[in-house]
């Protein structure tokens, strides 16, 4: 891992849009950290915000258009 | 791991972008079509952050597409969008690049559009070397027509209409592109969705035909008739059997067997590209009209 | 006039007339009309006119390419055509076959463009250097579902060059594509042709004329604003059924009333888009309806028939589709039968007969065999239905 930014900023995580998941459960499957759960027939949920790395997995993955990384 | 892959875990935190792939998207047509868990809208999603580095614009972008569940990719962008018929995308691209050297064109089809029905147009693209980039998402199957075999269902595999399981080999589609006169060839996952992002912005830029195969899960039609079920061990598999081409080099047929080599695989600069060499051609005949 | 047939005078420089083959004055109508884009695939009997297409484009900028089939062919007019170009292709019965599909698409999307049928006698590869009138009901009917068309028949050399031109400026107009039925003799056939002759041809119809003032989409009520790549007008184009804004519907009331519209734009226009000369109006108590090559024999005819004390009435159509209804059925009104000669099995006299068949009678006079119907075969047939109908 490259990074540890030398300046302090805020991190960004990922935003779930209700209205655009489809519920398949790929963010979840590639968490590097496994911090993402998605409750049956529920929007994904951030469980330990601190352990994200900001990577945008999620983000990529997401078929359906559905994530946003934003600052906390 | 493949070649300009890094894996999702070692990325960079990134800088806000100052937009979101939404710029690109008609979001007021959302939720689309596809099934949860299909890999199209990750290719999609890949192949618009990559419109994004360029700062493609919309109105001199041309994303022409067939018919499927991945040509349907066409009614959410907001570029110049032509759905067309079915297999026919390469040759109303040609039409368009053709008529207009200036946009750039986009190609986005299936296996079965692209390979099967417009498998002559896709090998005579290949050919003229135009400036198109052709996005082709192999998802093995037939999935907007419920599941049938593609040229890319495999030997062995099953579908609607190989209840038995199929006995025709498939395209090595890569080597297709490139024996066919491609001058960018390349190969991603939807699980690689970092490396595919990278294929597609150099794809785009490269002046000639390029071709980009994007392989990816279709969890409802295909995924119900062949393990492993389900997004997400389809998914982790395509992980599995994803290769680089370096990797790949060193590896005999029987160790290649079934894995997926990703990454550039071929490029070549030194053939003409059409548009440029027609309009060298129209200059020509001007000039001995002249004298 | 003088700036639109630039490509036919300097053909005939010098000369007060050429001979001219078919197929080539086509290709001139197409240049003088402004297409810039032709894609097409060789074929017999049309392979002229992309042979000259071919040479003569990149002198004028524009782009000709040879496809690798006749599907790519009019995929790629259709394509250069949502830019914004004038784009054109031939073809004939094998390759027109292969080209329905797009050409429902092209109405679909509202694409204009022009397809050039020069047709040779089928079914299948047929006798490819044969003519035949036998693709009439398949320009009309040979793309699925219930679509409009507008077909035009050339009868002549002169007819290939303005036909060309009428059929580019209805495909502008419309928005749709517009297909010109020629047959091998008038695609191989040389005469003698110059701008002259061009502008005698008489094309009785409401108000068309050959300049580019007659393009106004706008003044078409039911035809939707053009799609044009490159800008953000517009710039969905599907072949799903959609609504104003270009993206597909479902909704049943939006997609009747898009249907509807696409008919209605031809339908409501009619009066404009039949093109038909007619000889001896109101002196025959016979008439002859005919188009293509057929019409030249019965022109022909005429002065044979009266002669030999038989006045007849020539109705030549230039418009097949939509059908000249209220020409057909005023001619009915006057005529004891209408005898229809055409190089198959009687395609267009079934039409002309569910038009007329209250009025009068309609004698169809198919053959199918590879030779013309003469002036002496109509009328020794005209003979023989005056003497049938007046023992009658
Ligand atoms: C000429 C024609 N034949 C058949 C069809 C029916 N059809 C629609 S989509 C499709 C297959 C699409 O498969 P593929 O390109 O692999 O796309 P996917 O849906 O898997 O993304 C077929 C056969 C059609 N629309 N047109
Ligand atoms: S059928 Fe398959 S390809 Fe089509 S949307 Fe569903 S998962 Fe995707």
């Amino acid at each position: 891992m490259k990074s540890t930014p030398s300046k302090q900023r805020v991190r960004s995580t990922p935003r779930f849009d209700s209205a655009r998941c489809k519920n398949c459960g790929l963010c979840a499957c590639v968490c590097p950290v496994a911090s993402i759960e998605v409750p049956a027939s529920e929007v994904p949920i951030l469980l330990e915000p601190d352990k994200c790395t900001s990577c945008r997995s999620c983000e990529f993955i997401c078929p359906d258009f559905a994530v946003t990384m934003a600052k906390a | 791991m493949a070649e300009g892959e890094s894996s999702v875990a070692e990325q960079e935190p990134s800088v806000a972008e100052p937009r979101t792939i939404d710029h690109y998207l008609h979001t007021d047509r959302f939720p689309h079509i596809w099934c949860p868990g299909c890999g199209l809208g990750t290719v999609t999603a890949a192949f618009l952050r990559a419109a994004l580095e360029l700062g493609l614009e919309k109105d001199r972008t041309v994303v022409v597409a067939g018919i499927g569940c991945s040509s349907r990719a066409v009614g959410y962008l907001d570029f110049g969008t032509v759905h067309s018929i079915h297999g026919r995308a390469l040759a109303f691209a040609t039409g368009i690049k053709m008529a207009h050297p200036e946009f750039t064109v986009i190609v986005l089809t299936g296996d079965g559009d692209g390979a099967a029905i417009g498998g002559n147009h896709l090998i005579h693209a290949c050919r003229r070397n135009l400036d198109i980039t052709t996005i082709l998402f192999n998802n093995n199957t037939y999935g907007m027509t419920g599941g049938q075999a593609s040229p890319q269902t495999g030997m062995g595999g099953y579908a609607t209409t190989a209840p038995f399981g199929f006995d025709e080999p498939s395209f090595d589609l890569c080597r297709l592109a490139e024996a066919a006169g491609a001058t960018y060839v390349a190969r991603g996952t939807s699980y690689g969705v970092r490396q595919l992002q990278k294929l597609i912005r150099d794809g785009i830029t490269h002046p000639g035909f390029s071709f980009i195969e994007a392989v990816t899960q279709c969890p409802t039609e295909y995924g119900k008739r062949n393990p492993p079920k389900g997004p997400v061990q389809m998914l982790e598999n395509l992980k599995e059997k994803a290769i680089s081409r370096k990797k790949a080099e060193g590896m005999t047929p029987e160790e290649l067997e079934g894995r997926i080599v990703t990454g550039l695989l071929h490029r070549d600069e030194s053939v003409p590209e059409l548009t440029a060499s027609y309009a060298r051609m129209l200059e020509r005949i001007r000039k001995s009209a002249d004298e | 006039m003088e700036l639109w047939y630039t490509h036919l005078m300097r053909e005939t420089i010098d000369q007060d007339s050429l001979l001219v083959q078919g197929n080539r004055a086509c290709a001139l109508g197409a240049l003088d009309a402004g297409v810039r884009f032709f894609a097409g695939y060789p074929i017999t009997p049309s392979s002229e006119i992309m042979e000259v297409m071919a040479r003569e484009l990149p002198a004028v900028g524009g782009v000709f390419m040879q496809m690798e089939d006749e599907i790519a062919s009019i995929c790629a007019c259709i394509g250069a055509s949502l830019t914004g170009e004038i784009s054109m292709t031939a073809t004939s019965g094998p390759g027109f076959s292969l080209m329905q599909e797009a050409i429902g698409y092209a109405i679909m999307a509202e694409a204009p463009t022009v397809i050039v049928n020069v047709m040779r006698m089928g079914p299948s590869t047929g006798r490819p250097t044969t003519p035949s009138q036998g693709d009439v009901m398949q320009a009309r009917w040979g793309t699925h579902g219930d679509h409009p068309a507008i077909v035009l028949a050339a009868s002549n050399v002169a007819d290939m060059y303005r036909l060309t031109i009428a059929a580019v400026r209805f495909a502008q107009r419309f928005r749709m594509p517009v297909i010109v039925l020629a047959d091998e003799i008038v695609g191989h056939m040389r005469e003698s042709f110059s701008p002259e002759i061009a502008g005698r041809y008489r094309l009785t119809s409401g108000d068309f004329d050959f300049t580019e003032t007659y393009i106004h989409p706008e003044m078409v009520r039911e035809v939707h604003p053009p799609h044009e790549l490159g800008t953000l007008i517009h710039p969905h184009v599907t072949g799903l059924i959609h609504d104003e804004t270009g993206f597909p519907t479902n909704d049943p009331k939006k997609s009747e009333q898009f249907l509807r519209e696409l008919h209605d734009k031809v339908v409501h226009h009619r009066g404009e888009l039949c093109l038909y000369d007619v000889k001896n109006v109101g002196k025959g108590r016979v008439a002859v309806v005919a188009y293509g090559s057929c019409a030249r024999s019965a022109r022909a005819a005429l002065k044979l028939a009266e002669q030999e004390g038989i006045p007849v009435e020539v109705l030549h159509l230039y418009t097949l589709f939509p059908l000249p209804v209220e020409i057909i059925q005023e001619l009915a009104r006057r005529v004891e039968f209408i005898l229809i000669p055409e190089l198959n099995l009687g395609q267009y006299a079934r039409e002309v007969r569910r038009l007329a068949e209250n009025w009068t009678t309609v004698v169809s006079m198919g053959r199918i065999d590879g030779n013309l119907i003469t002036p002496r075969d109509i009328v020794d047939r005209l003979a023989e239905l005056v003497g049938k109908y007046e023992s009658a």
